[in-house]
């Protein structure tokens, strides 16, 4: 053993090295794995479009489109974030809107 | 991780905005070394093909002509680069012998580390391809090899993406660092062997003297 460490220091500890980082992401996959669950209902954020907000929770998307004012045909896929800058209006106020509908849908259906 | 965040926002936005260019540009962009996340594009992708805003075939097959185009490039610079380098250092008798081992490595196992450097281990592709130019790999051989290791990337990260479709960002997350445990688990792998072997030379050699 000795021998190993004077002649191979760099290779043993690089293993070391290896098998502590390895742990480490190990650990924090688990964690995040088990942690995944609770976090269902996911944020609404600047990159969804509206066809993505309605499948992530769930609900009619015509609904949606028609809370926030925008005419359909106008252009397909566009964000939030896209959305909120043709309305001139800040993207929480969207969101504000989107959850309203998304809660009295929801509620609707209970 | 919070100056992470914006960039991943961005992938995520320009899938839905720009659709197949945009898709084709990043697979092309990270392929060739590029430090951009192709594999979040492919599960944004994957997200709204399930919504019905992206079509799967063409989708599919964009990402994959992307890929396989930025491996090539990847591998084009390893093999002008790697002659150019190579012809110096080949002058050190012991760099010669060096540069000779790696290659008989790469001729052994580079096939199989073509095709797992695609999908499972992702995150080393790009570093691959230009080793493997370097290394004179033949060229059918890293095509074919990438080609099918493509295949599956795309295929394993879309469908992720059309699974998981409602917590994106969760499953990005999940899979970048499975991709990292995974090659920090082999390297630990690789050098545990490797202290093995010369522990057993040790003992041999204790035994003789």
């Amino acid at each position: 053993m000795k021998k190993l460490w004077s002649d191979h220091k760099l290779l043993v500890l690089g293993f070391l090295a290896a098998l502590i980082l390895t742990s480490m992401l190990f650990v924090r996959f688990i964690a995040d794995v088990v942690y995944w669950p609770q976090h269902q209902d996911q944020t609404i954020s600047g990159w969804m479009t509206v066809g993505y907000v309605a499948h992530s929770y769930d609900v009619d998307k015509d609904k949606l489109v028609e809370a926030l004012g925008i005419e359909t045909n106008l252009r397909r896929h566009l964000t939030l974030t896209a959305i909120a800058d043709s309305q001139d209006r800040p993207l929480p106020e969207l969101r504000n809107a989107l959850l309203k509908v998304i809660i009295d849908q929801r509620a609707a259906r209970d | 991780m919070i100056s992470v965040q914006p960039v991943t926002e961005t992938i995520l936005a320009l899938v839905p905005t720009y659709g197949l260019p945009f898709l084709f540009g990043i697979a092309v962009l990270a392929a060739s070394g590029v430090p951009v996340s192709s594999s979040l594009a492919l599960l944004v992708t994957g997200a709204f093909i399930q919504i019905g805003e992206l079509e799967l075939t063409q989708s599919f097959l964009v990402a994959l002509a992307g890929a396989v185009i930025g491996d090539q490039i990847g591998y084009q610079i390893g093999l002008h680069a790697g002659n150019a380098v190579e012809e110096r250092l080949v002058r050190k008798p012991k760099r010669a012998a060096q540069i000779l081992r790696a290659k008989e490595f790469i001729d052994r196992f580079g096939g199989v580390g073509v095709f797992l450097t695609r999908w499972l281990l992702a995150p080393i592709g790009p570093i691959t391809n230009i080793i493997c130019g370097a290394s004179d790999m033949r060229w059918l051989r890293f095509t074919i090899w990438d080609f099918l290791g493509e295949v599956l990337w795309v295929t394993i990260y879309i469908g992720a993406g059309y699974m998981f479709s409602g917590n994106l960002e969760e499953i990005a997350t999940l899979m970048g660092e499975a991709s990292w445990l995974m090659i920090a688990a082999l390297v630990a792998l690789g050098m545990g062997i490797r202290l093995l072997v010369v522990l057993r030379q040790h003992r041999n050699e204790a035994k003789k003297a």
